[in-house]
């Protein structure tokens, strides 16, 4: 079996006396999508915060790409490989969608601090940012402003600067939130494209993106792992059935 | 609170405002103040002069300003302090014996650039109130150090026996030239940030500002960047206060106190913390309105404070209002 790319060994995190990560491990192998489930509390963002580098866990140790990173910040970890889609959309409003894109490729592509060459002269860049954003259908938005781009449209916006990044792991924090039906269809075909060339760990509360997309399902409650498995394992578990799915059990 | 103004202004169509906001209209408002000198002397007005190169002066310690203020979100209260060292990098200079301007003004340059920088390290540890606070408190570090130099007249300050030679020659004696050497180094300060601006570097600064967990989400350190940006901001408010020195043969530790700080920052705001060149906006209105305004009454701050309000009120500056375009 190959190296995981990323795993969790034994993940603790205590908000006060609120235990909200209770000794999470799980992996994600290379080119495999791992979802992680559960219903509304059950940590799923703090643990994505804790694999990100925004908060630090208070015992147990995060792998990634072979390395200790549990003690290497956000951008650290960027750097190493690791991408991230938020949430709630997080791109810069005021660029426009192109310039957002070659910001994320600048940051894979030599020093920053260059002063006096414009930045968009650099062809490299600019035409590695029009590709990504042409892969996720955003060709003919590149000159708009993020900030008024579409819900859906953003969300695509970000999986371009993950993309152009050439990420070892994207970890994606809810991507079909809030979107409408045609474009959670568009983004996890999109995701589904990706499949076996990129990992991924997705945290999504839409149960049919989920089946869709993942090759393995980790059930989070209450902090804790509940069940880890096959998308069937998952879907045929009693347990999970019970604490969990009950009637979101359709899929 | 006032969206519904703003929502009217994007309907309204202007085909004004990308160009009020581009870097030319940049080179047009310093073109105007370059003209300003010449038409004083033909028209015998040799107040104006003084007054035009003033603008100058202050627009470009405005423009330092407004580069890590409006372009990188950070709120400095102590900008008046490289700006001071910078005059008193002359003073100190001309002592020494060194009173070329070709050595002092890269000096100057240095010595603002070395205070942000190494007071950088502190304040850009903190974010918000706290980042505002720390910047006045160590900029009135920095002004009474200075009030207590007794060697250079402490709290009186000192006057500058002459202004800087250029490569030996007194060419600066002459208001005329020393006028166009202010705008000239406007000008060119104008074109340079603009140009970091554009750059590699300068996309990162400006995403900072709008998104630094993003930033950070894809690999951008924002403390070693802003670093920077502070220290060549200060280097530049220094050789604002270069000219100053030399402009008013005077230094004084009130070239650093807070209130000129505070100065600079209304000059900026009302430029519209947008494009660098709305400090030279902010400071030409600023300049004139208080010599305006002093005229009709010792007590000319009562009025500019509530003109002051009202203009940030209407929001975006004053380019932005007069003249039709908005920001973003």
């Amino acid at each position: 079996m190959a190296d995981p790319i990323l795993k969790l060994d034994d993940l603790s995190k205590n908000f006060g006396a609120l235990p909200v990560t209770r000794h999470v491990s799980l992996e994600v192998l290379p080119g495999e999508i791992h979802a992680v489930i559960g219903p509304n509390g059950a940590g799923k963002t703090t643990l994505i915060n804790q694999i990100s580098g925004v908060l630090k866990p208070d015992r147990g140790r995060v792998l990634f790409a072979g390395q200790d990173v549990t003690r290497l910040g956000v951008a650290a970890r960027a750097r190493l490989g690791l991408a991230r889609i938020f949430q709630i959309s997080s791109v810069v409003a005021g660029f426009s969608a192109q310039e957002n894109v070659a910001l994320a490729a600048q940051a894979k592509a030599g020093s920053s601090f260059r002063f006096l060459k414009p930045a968009r002269a650099d062809r490299a860049i600019e035409d590695k940012a029009a590709e990504s954003l042409a892969a996720v259908g955003l060709a003919r938005r590149a000159d708009v402003a993020a900030a008024l781009l579409s819900h859906g449209e953003k969300r695509a916006l970000e999986l371009a600067m993950a993309l152009v990044q050439a990420p070892r792991l994207v970890l994606l924090d809810e991507p079909m939130a809030g979107t409408g039906k045609a474009e959670t269809e568009r983004l996890t075909e999109l995701l589904a494209g990706l499949r076996g060339r990129l990992p991924m760990l997705l945290i999504e509360h839409d149960m049919a993106t989920v089946f869709a997309l993942a090759d393995r399902i980790t059930v989070l409650v209450e902090g804790a792992v509940a069940a880890s498995g096959s998308p069937e394992a998952i879907r045929n578990d009693p347990v999970v059935r019970r604490a969990y799915l009950g009637e979101d059990a359709h899929a | 609170m006032a969206t519904a103004p703003a929502a009217n202004d994007n309907a309204r169509p202007s085909r004004l405002g990308p160009f009020l906001r581009s870097p030319a209209f940049g080179l047009v408002l310093v073109a105007l103040l370059a003209a300003a000198p010449a038409a004083a002397v033909l028209l015998g007005q040799p107040f104006w002069l003084t007054m035009a190169t003033r603008v100058a002066i202050f627009a470009l310690a405005a423009l330092s300003l407004s580069f890590i203020l409006g372009q990188g979100g950070l709120v400095s209260f102590g900008h008046a302090a490289p700006f001071g060292i910078g005059a008193y990098a002359v003073l100190i200079l001309a002592d020494l014996g060194f009173t070329d301007a070709l050595v002092a003004f890269p000096v100057a340059f240095l010595a603002g650039a070395l205070f942000s920088g190494v007071t950088g390290t502190v304040a850009l540890r903190t974010r918000g109130v706290y980042f505002i606070m720390i910047t006045l408190a160590l900029a009135q570090m920095a002004f009474f150090t200075f009030t207590s130099l007794s060697a250079y007249g402490g709290d009186d300050g000192m006057t500058l026996w002459a202004r800087s030679t250029v490569a030996g020659q007194k060419w600066l004696k002459n208001d005329l030239t020393f006028a166009y050497l202010a705008i000239g180094l406007l000008a060119l300060f104008l074109v340079l940030g603009n140009r970091v601006l554009a750059s590699r570097f300068g996309r990162v600064f400006r995403g900072l500002k709008e998104n630094e967990s993003r930033l950070a989400a894809l690999g951008y350190d924002a403390y070693p960047v802003r670093l920077v940006a502070y220290a060549l901001a200060g280097g530049v408010a220094a050789v604002a206060g270069a000219l100053l020195a030399n402009q008013t043969e005077f230094v004084s530790p009130a070239y650093m106190a807070w209130q000129r700080s505070g100065d600079l920052i209304v000059m900026v705001v009302l430029g519209g913390l947008g494009p660098l060149h709305g400090a030279i906006v902010g400071a030409a209105v600023v300049l004139v309105v208080e010599e305006t305004l002093s005229h009709l009454t010792e007590h000319w701050k009562i009025i500019f404070g509530p003109l002051l309000i009202l203009i940030v009120l209407l929001r975006g500056g004053l380019i932005a209002r007069i003249l039709g375009g908005r920001r973003g």
